[in-house]
């Protein structure tokens, strides 16, 4: 790793543990993990061994039960609702595999929707809105609604949403889940796009065609970090 | 079917919070509706107790530039009653109040003078007895027979079962007993004192002493006419035979009835009283009106809950339809479901009705017992529940039934509800949940509407107290007393008069004590006149104006509290044989008299050959109702003119309630046949007169209540519903970043947009509908402050409502709300 690469952000020792009908689920176990800026990491392993989980701690969804968890320096695992609220509008772009569009809202609004929540005026907010639906080549269907889009659509919409707020990080959970696989490929290298673009990528997949983008792929296995690959080594691994 | 009924309890067992909201919401709409039918019912359904009363019309004298329907002379009624031949008979009744010994007690009664085939005409068989001969009142004073109602035999007499041929005295005078009428039977009038007896119009001169010209002259209207419909005669024909009779006499006697034609009404609306039965219409569609609401509300509650249960069963139908269920079949379940409900409700409303009618009942004036009106549950009031029942079924089942048939098959089956649809907002907006909001902005409207009718009588009641009567009230106590039905001569009555003023005045806490025919809100025994001013030519309004006459006691004005702004007091100087002087209030000089001062200046009246001098100018006080404007007013000297009923009048210097004894006392030791006066005082009788106003409030702010309360439960329902739908949108806008803060705004929002949709509709529709209720009214029916008030309040309380399901939004946890099933 070069000098300059800044570490965006660091897992110590987390752990998380669901407590269901006195049945204890250890999700994750001992993870430590860092992220530098501009870096494109793939986190992969098979169901049920802690990926999205790990994601949702990542995007301050959920807290770790214990470990330390630092974003750009400072320690978030202990932040009260609406610190971590604000964190993850100003900071965190979401993308999901159900891509969570709001089938009430248009294509603009439901872009819009970070913004709106950071107070930011309107006139900023539909340049910025503009800016992200043409990077991800949406702007002609702004007044269109999510059931009149096609998956690929839709889920590029979500990915315009996700980046509208320049966050330090885009986090992103099986993108391609619900795709098939033209689709899927299609999003896959927009996410490439945007990384090319210097944006920083967290994708969970268990897709091994897709994992190999990525400069770095964590492998999981039972809340357990196994085995960390570099891109360099994944080709030649090929 | 029977499977449907079956399965229909089944499900309503198996919810047992979803049943009991739907029960208790209808229960409490139906209850309120069969307690507000019992009293419309009674007042205007029930038919009168005589043979084939759609034969029975009742007859007014008119008089053009007058909207007043009048009694009639008793010669002209016996003109109309031997020459119009449309008629199978026609019958004369005039009230008249009485004491009468020989009972448990002496006691003061309210019956009728009547003409001979009164029952006859009416078609009233005795129940004991017999009713009058043809004969009976031919000749005055002849026969001194009296028929009684059931009421009085069971209460005074026992229920003595020899009672037919037993004496009493009347007014001082033997009569016989002749029969009993049916318990149905109380006379002519469907609200108001029943009469308690009945005697011929011939024995005038023993209870109506005070007033022989009533039956010799064509001036007095005194009587009033019923008749009976020759079989295949039109009313239209009889009137038209009526108003040419009129004409005739108008010829024949043209001094007293140049101006004077007749109308005609079915008896039926009569007995409401033909003045006020407009009013009691209206005041009969207000309260079904404001129940009917709660009903609606009640209505859109259901559909609301079980809309959304439809919704959350459409996974179950849709099965049912996958597996070749015809849809007719579904709705058919569906209904026998609301069916069950419906019936379920209809039980408990009828409980809630059993308990609203006694409460309905304790909210009558001190007055009222069940001689004047009486709330049976009878089987036309149960028809009534029933028929609600059934139509409240429909009117909430159907919607929900046929919405939730309507379920689409792949998506339910996959459990899809939420992903993105194919379907246009447009389409959405006809699916169950705007359905949903359009049934809670309907509810807020309605309730809207509830609650400024119910504002607004509140608002009157108390503007009503604030209103000046025109004298004063505290201190005052009255206490009627008709000494012509003691039998007393003029002379008699007179000594009776002043020895009762002497020895009240001379209690301890005793002011002043006078007599007053008749005392501002507190009954209304004198006769009304017309009035002609010396050399004057008066406009045809005034030349029909009855104005009320009032003999009174000197020292009235002062005891009452009524100043005298202008000339002087009557004084005992003022005695028969001196020159005839009269006081009038304000509006009768500005009315007469425009411009001018009357004081000095005289005027005569139809029965009187002589002129009356006016002497002095009272303020006006308020004789009729308190928020009416003034009416003219003539007083004339008690010690000149000879009242045979009055009110006694006491003014103290503190509270007069523990005087009571004394004054009872006083007057049994003038006379201890004299049935025992009835003291009231004048801050109560005020507070009985408004009973209209005040019962209006009540029931319109327990239903306005009601209302409020089950909207309540509705836009909670459909809140929580909302949250609930809305699941996973709110869990993505939390992953997105939303605060609490913009959580909780989002779903009070949507709350507030269908409250602020349902009181702009509600304020408009009240604005249009309390204009029907004006006249019940002493605000404006647009009074800002209500509308205002109202408003507000409604907004506060469906924010509250909302507020539970807002805050459980903002607990959605987002990894829960997004886990994709
Ligand atoms: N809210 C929860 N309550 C209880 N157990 C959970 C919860 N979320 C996840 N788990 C469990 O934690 C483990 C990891 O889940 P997850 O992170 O969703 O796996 P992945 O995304 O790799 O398929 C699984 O055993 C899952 O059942
Ligand atoms: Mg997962």
């Amino acid at each position: 790793m070069s000098a300059e690469t800044q570490t965006l952000l660091r897992m110590n020792g987390v752990t998380k543990v669901f407590l269901t009908d006195e049945v204890e689920t250890h999700a994750l176990s001992g993870i430590h993990l860092e992220i530098n800026a501009g870096e494109y990491v793939s986190i992969a392993g098979p169901s049920g061994c802690g990926k999205s989980t790990l994601l949702s701690i990542l995007g301050l969804l959920d807290s770790p039960s214990d470990g330390e968890y630092l974003l750009n320096g400072n320690p978030v695992q202990d932040l009260d609702l609406g610190e971590r609220a604000r964190i993850r509008n100003r900071e965190i772009g979401f993308i999901f595999q159900a891509f969570n569009l709001i089938g009430d809202l248009t294509v603009f609004e439901n872009v819009e929707l970070p913004l709106t929540y950071r107070g930011m005026p309107g006139a900023e907010r539909k340049k910025a809105v503009q800016e992200a639906l043409e990077r991800v080549g949406m702007a002609h269907r702004v007044k269109h609604y999510p059931s009149q889009l096609s998956g690929g659509q839709q889920q590029r919409v979500a990915v315009a949403r996700a980046l509208v707020g320049k966050p330090l990080i885009l986090l992103a959970d099986e993108p391609t889940g619900n795709l098939d696989s033209q689709n899927g490929e299609q999003v896959i290298e927009l996410l490439q796009e945007l990384h090319r673009g210097g944006a920083t990528i967290c994708m969970v997949t268990h897709d091994q065609r897709y994992s190999k983008h990525a400069d770095r792929t964590i492998n999981l296995f039972d809340g357990r970090i196994v085995d960390e690959v570099e891109a360099a080594q994944q080709s030649s691994a090929h | 079917m029977l499977q449907d009924i079956r399965f229909a309890f089944r499900s309503a067992v198996r919810n047992p919070a979803l049943t009991a909201v739907i029960v208790t919401s209808l229960a409490l709409g139906i209850g309120a509706n069969t307690t507000i039918f019992t009293l419309i019912n009674a007042v205007f359904l029930r038919p009168i107790p005589v043979e084939k009363p759609g034969e029975l019309v009742a007859a007014f004298t008119t008089m053009p530039k007058s909207t007043a329907f009048q009694s009639f002379a008793f010669l002209n009624f016996k003109d109309f009653r031997d020459n119009v031949q449309e008629f199978s008979g026609m019958a004369a009744y005039q009230f008249v109040g009485a004491n009468m010994v020989g009972g448990a007690e002496p006691i003061g009664l309210g019956g009728q003078l009547v003409t001979a085939n009164y029952f006859s005409v009416l078609g009233v068989q005795a129940a004991r007895g017999r009713t009058f001969f043809a004969d009976e009142d031919k000749v005055d004073s002849a026969a001194p027979v009296m028929v009684i109602s059931n009421g009085l035999w069971t209460r005074t007499f026992g229920g003595d079962p020899s009672i037919v041929g037993r004496y009493v005295t009347l007014n001082g005078s033997k009569f016989e007993i002749i029969g009993v009428t049916p318990p149905e039977f109380k006379g002519l009038q469907s609200i108001g004192g029943g009469s308690e007896f009945w005697v011929p119009i011939s024995m005038h001169p023993q209870l109506n002493p005070a007033n022989p010209l009533f039956y010799t002259v064509r001036n007095a209207l005194s009587v009033q006419v019923v008749a009976r419909l020759r079989p295949g005669v039109s009313m239209a024909q009889a009137d038209q035979a009526m108003k040419m009779m009129a004409d005739r006499l108008a010829k024949q006697y043209p001094n007293e009835n140049a101006d004077r034609s007749t109308a005609l009404f079915p008896l039926s609306e009569a007995v409401l009283g033909i003045g006020q039965r407009d009013d009691l219409r209206r005041s009969g569609g207000l309260l079904l009106g404001a129940t009917g609401l709660v009903l609606l509300i009640a209505c859109a509650n259901v559909a609301s809950l079980l809309l959304a249960r439809a919704m959350a069963r459409r996974k179950e139908i849709a099965v049912r339809l996958s597996v070749g269920a015809p849809r007719w079949r579904l709705i058919r379940q569906l209904l026998a479901e609301s069916a069950v409900l419906s019936l379920l409700g209809g039980a408990a409303g009828m409980l809630v009705a059993y308990w609203g009618r006694d409460l309905l009942w304790a909210m009558r004036p001190s007055w009222m017992d069940s001689r004047f009106l009486d709330l049976k549950l009878e089987p036309r009031v149960l028809a009534f529940t029933i028929a609600l029942t059934f139509l409240t079924g429909w009117l909430f089942g159907l919607i929900p039934a046929i919405q939730g048939s309507r379920a689409d098959l792949v998506s339910a089956i996959k459990g899809q509800f939420d992903a993105p649809d194919r379907r246009s907002r447009f389409t959405q907006l006809a699916m169950g949940l705007d359905l949903r909001s359009i049934l809670v902005s309907g509810q807020v409207a309605l309730s809207l509407v509830a609650l400024i009718g119910a504002g607004l009588f509140l608002r009157s009641v108390q503007q009503a107290q604030r209103l000046s009567p025109g004298f004063r009230v505290e201190g005052l106590t009255v206490m009627f007393m008709n000494t012509a039905a003691q039998g007393y001569s003029p002379q008699r009555a007179t000594e009776f008069y002043k020895q009762a003023i002497e020895r009240v005045q001379a209690l301890p806490g005793v002011q002043s004590a006078t007599w007053g025919e008749n005392v501002p809100q507190a009954g209304n025994a004198g006769v009304s006149r017309r009035v002609f001013p010396e050399g004057k030519e008066l406009p045809a309004e005034l030349r029909s104006l009855f104005v009320p006459f009032n003999d009174v006691f000197p020292r009235y004005f002062s005891t009452v509290g009524i100043p005298l702004v202008k000339g002087r007091d009557f004084s005992a100087a003022d005695r028969e044989g001196a020159e005839q002087v009269a006081i009038i209030s304000e509006t009768t000089a500005r009315m007469f008299w425009p411009g001018e001062d009357p004081v000095g200046r005289r005027f005569k009246h139809r029965l009187n050959p002589n002129f009356f001098r006016v002497v002095g100018i009272a303020a006006d006080a308020k004789f009729g109702t308190l928020g009416g404007a003034a009416v003219p007013h003539v007083y004339l000297s008690a010690t000149q003119f000879y009242a045979p009923a009055m009110t006694l009048c006491v003014r103290t210097s503190g509270d007069p309630a523990p005087l009571f004894p004394a004054f009872r006392q006083t007057i049994r030791g003038l006379d201890s046949t004299m049935p025992l006066p009835q003291p009231q005082t004048m801050t109560s009788a005020i507070a009985d007169n408004l009973w209209t106003a005040r019962l209006g409030a009540e029931l319109l702010a327990v239903f306005g209540v009601l209302a409020v309360a089950l909207t309540v439960v509705g836009i909670y329902g459909v809140m929580a519903y909302t949250v609930t739908r809305r699941t996973k949108e709110i869990g993505i806008r939390i992953a997105l970043g939303a605060e609490q803060t913009a959580v909780l705004q989002l779903v009070l929002r949507q709350g507030l947009k269908l409250t602020a949709l349902g009181v702009a509709v509600g304020l408009a529709a009240s604005y249009g509908a309390t204009r029907l209720i004006a006249s019940l009214l002493y605000v404006s029916p647009a009074d800002p402050a209500t509308y205002a008030a109202i408003s507000v309040t409604l907004a506060v309380v469906s924010v509250i409502a909302g507020f539970l399901p807002a805050r459980r939004a903002t607990r959605v946890d987002p990894l829960t709300a997004l886990r994709y099933e």
